[in-house]
């Protein structure tokens, strides 16, 4: 993530601290998801606590709000 | 019973953070990934961990992956095509065709032969309901960071690569509710009204 951040910021001009920021302020909790976030999902859908879960798309996401273009 | 985990592109970032949650809940896992200097560091901190250098779009290296672990495995569990790059980061008319095929390649022909390779025994392909298959954003890019996954039912693979190639073509548009809610249905904003199974006369 931190590479695709970079490599947005260069294109569009601005700082990555800027981007991240308004990414972050495009979610409901304000904050980034992690690696171990998704890997805690992962996990779960692995696991006999998702028995019956069955092509989901599970968004791991902090509830998106908005997108930026 | 322990489960047996393959990970694509696991030598680092959201691939060896799932890696290392599988390995912590005693599963055995086993990742590739093309970055060498990526795998060696993740095989020195985990040494459980089973590496392979390989590209996940490479169908001639990944049957080889999967040779190899059918020949020290009798079952797999667990399939994560996390494999994914993120393409060029500019506007579509800078964009070569070489780097969106090499991104199409990765993203969509790397998922499918991680999930179509996957070694399964007669008795796996049998009870395949019971096999997870998981991919990651790269395949289904509608929202910033989402998975899908799941058991693999009858239909999976084209449910999930079906809808996992429309949002391509505008990743961040296509499946995010628009604002103002759902267009009803008969409406020409409706596309499900538009498919085809949906005219009449």
């Amino acid at each position: 993530m931190d590479r695709v951040i970079a490599k947005e910021a260069e294109a569009r001009g601005i700082s990555e601290d800027d981007l991240r920021q308004g990414y972050a302020d495009c979610v409901s909790l304000k904050r980034f998801v992690t690696a171990q976030d998704i890997a805690d999902m992962a996990i779960f859908l692995a696991s006999p606590q998702s028995k019956n879960v069955s092509g989901m798309a599970m968004a791991v996401d902090g509830h998106t709000e908005q997108v930026t273009l | 019973m322990t489960q047996h985990v393959f990970i694509t592109a696991g030598g680092s970032g959201l691939g060896l953070a799932m890696a290392q949650g599988f390995l912590a809940n005693g599963a055995k896992v086993a990742v590739t990934d093309i970055d060498q200097a990526m795998l060696d560091a993740a095989q020195s901190a985990h040494p459980d961990l089973i590496c392979f250098h390989c590209d996940a779009s490479d169908e001639t290296a990944m049957h080889k992956v999967y040779e190899s672990l059918r020949q020290s495995w009798d079952r797999l569990d667990v399939v994560i095509a996390n494999a994914g790059i993120a393409g060029p980061t500019a506007a579509v008319e800078n964009v070569s065709l070489d780097d969106w095929k090499r991104c199409l390649a990765v993203n969509l022909d790397g998922a499918f032969l991680a999930t179509s390779l996957a070694p399964l025994d007669e008795r796996s392909r049998r009870r395949r309901h019971d096999l997870n298959v998981i991919h990651g954003r790269a395949v289904w890019l509608s929202v910033p960071v989402s998975i899908r996954g799941g058991k693999m039912g009858d239909h999976w693979f084209d449910e999930n690569l079906g809808h996992g190639t429309r949002p391509f073509w505008h990743p961040r548009q296509c499946h995010l509710p628009r604002r103002g809610g759902r267009r009803p249905h008969g409406s020409r904003h409706c596309q499900r009204s538009r498919s085809p199974r949906h005219q009449r006369g």
